[in-house]
């Protein structure tokens, strides 16, 4: 349903109804979106790549690719944030694999991703910021160690179960299963934010 | 136990597509296996929850493992990146727009020239009476020409007569010629006319209207382009010697554009010296002056002039013989020295 542009408040409508406005090419409604959402879209580009420009191309390119599909989001079908961050995290891991293919990245340590500080956002929300970082790493020490090493090696190196069987010399039907139980953990141990809200 | 690729074997046996639903959700799944696992999950309604239970989860993650301010110019360059995208749409929409306009103008210009199609026939008609009168003086030239060989005859007045034929047939062809260029000018003004009609058509906002202003345009233009002639033959008092002459013609010949007209003449002799020949166009009982002129030694004479109105507004035509210095009065009675063709 349409909404009156000239007598609202975009902050106050919901996801859905601001992706409704953006599917009608409503520009304010983008806006008002990036606003909700581009700290925490820029801030896991950021975790990921390790390199402001990039995350910067990466969240740009997530929220104009939300402008021209915002027609194809389904509410039925999920969240809306859960389909913001599947495109957000696709695309930033395939800019990771673009680096591998272009062989441009030297430092490549996972550790690189644990050591990223959030200096750049107001003290309140960096303690945010902290605490809900720090109940991914609680909620990944939870793992077994061969489980979180393929969930560590997909998410935040954006290696395919093939490569990262080819990698750990592992075959590809215990990858599978490894990562398998490892979400389903990861959704035990992550249950409150999931469906409490972030 | 180790597989083909040297790999060890898998120590779960479960192959199925389900099976590459955490790969999928962590964005680990090879291309190749993405699509077979959507089309499983498309029909599988425990894959799907599964599946969507680890979207939700991985989308999780990624909401809380970074949070950070882009710079503030992020933001300012995405909006710019969509209104110049909604731009780029708005101006692919204007230009379908402008493609099916020129399109249906180009549907009712083909109608309208159909409809007028007639004009084209009648100018073609035109010509073909040229032509017939291009033929007919040669023939005549032709018959005379036999008739002095066989008589021997040299006879100053026949010769004369030959002479004038041969002047004829130069006339009729350039009468000809004159008619193919008016046909050619015809076609030139349609397609001006088609033109500023495709140039129209970039420039309305409503179709109907614009097609009917078109269409008036180009009707103006049409009912300008037709010639009318007309031809009269003199009375045995029109010249001085009628035994040397056996007819006398006029054509009076009506321009496709503007308001002016030409006067052809032939079979009348040069007025003598003070005097001139002077055209009326008659409606009905009025006669208005239209032009002055004077015949070369031949006894032919063209002259063009700007009417007073359309030709075909008025009934009939006449000329006269008067002293250069006598005012047109068309008034007055005919006088000896004035003819009337019949």
């Amino acid at each position: 349903m349409a909404i009156n542009s000239s007598a609202i408040n975009y902050q106050d409508l919901t996801d859905q109804e601001l992706v409704s406005e953006i599917s009608d090419h409503n520009r304010d409604a983008l806006a008002a979106l990036y606003d909700r959402y581009s700290r925490r879209v820029f801030g896991m580009a950021a975790r990921l790549l390790n390199d402001a420009v990039s995350s910067e191309e990466v969240t740009q390119d997530v929220f104009l690719r939300v402008w021209n599909r915002a027609g194809s989001y389904a509410p039925d079908k999920g969240k809306f944030t859960t389909w913001l961050f599947r495109i957000a995290h696709n695309r930033a891991i395939d800019e990771l694999r673009k680096r591998r293919r272009d062989k441009s990245r030297h430092a490549d340590d996972i550790a690189d991703h644990w050591d990223l500080e959030s200096s750049d956002i107001a003290p309140p929300e960096a303690a945010v910021a902290n605490s809900e970082y720090a109940t991914v790493r609680k909620a990944l020490a939870t793992l077994p160690d061969p489980q979180r090493q393929v969930v560590e090696l997909s998410y935040f190196k954006g290696l395919t179960q093939s490569e990262i069987a080819e990698q750990t010399g592992q075959p590809l039907g215990t990858v599978k299963t490894r990562m398998r139980l490892a979400l389903r953990k990861l959704h035990t141990a992550l249950e409150h934010e999931i469906y409490g809200g972030i | 136990m180790t597989s083909t690729d040297g790999r060890p074997a898998s120590d779960n046996n479960d192959d199925s597509p389900a099976s590459n639903c955490a790969a999928y959700a962590l964005g680990a799944l090879d291309d190749s296996d993405v699509a077979e696992l959507e089309r499983h999950v498309a029909s599988d309604e425990t894959a799907a929850r599964e599946l969507s239970a680890m979207l939700d989860t991985v989308a999780a993650m990624s909401m809380m493992v970074g949070l950070r301010e882009p710079e503030e110019s992020l933001k300012l360059r995405i909006l710019a990146a969509v209104e110049a995208e909604a731009e780029a749409r708005e101006q692919q929409a204007t230009a379908s727009l402008l493609t099916h306009i020129e399109s249906q103008i180009l549907e009712e210009h083909s109608a309208v020239e159909e409809e007028y199609r007639p004009w084209y026939r009648k100018l073609t008609d035109g010509l073909n009476l040229g032509r017939l009168a291009f033929a007919t003086s040669i023939a005549a030239f032709m018959v005379a020409t036999i008739v002095a060989i066989q008589l021997g005859a040299d006879n100053a007045s026949l010769n004369r007569r030959v002479s004038e034929m041969a002047r004829s047939v130069e006339e009729s062809t350039e009468y000809a010629n004159m008619v193919l260029r008016e046909l050619e000018d015809a076609r030139r003004g349609l397609t001006a006319a088609e033109v500023r009609m495709q140039q129209q058509a970039t420039q309305i906002e409503d179709m109907s209207a614009s097609n009917d202003a078109l269409r008036e345009s180009f009707n103006d233009q049409i009912s300008l382009t037709y010639a009318t002639l007309q031809q009269q033959y003199r009375t045995p008092d029109w010249l001085p010697d009628s035994s040397a002459y056996s007819s006398g013609y006029m054509y009076l010949l009506e321009s496709r554009f503007g308001s002016d007209a030409a006067l052809v003449i032939g079979g009348v002799a040069p007025a003598p010296a003070g005097e001139e020949y002077r055209l009326y166009l008659v409606s009905g009982d009025d006669a208005q002056h239209a032009a002055s002129f004077n015949m070369n030694q031949a006894g032919y004479g063209t002259v063009t002039f700007s009417l007073p109105a359309p030709l075909s507004t008025f009934d009939g035509a006449h000329i006269t013989r008067e002293l250069i210095t006598d005012p047109p009065d068309p008034t007055l009675a005919l006088p000896e020295n004035r003819y009337r063709p019949q």
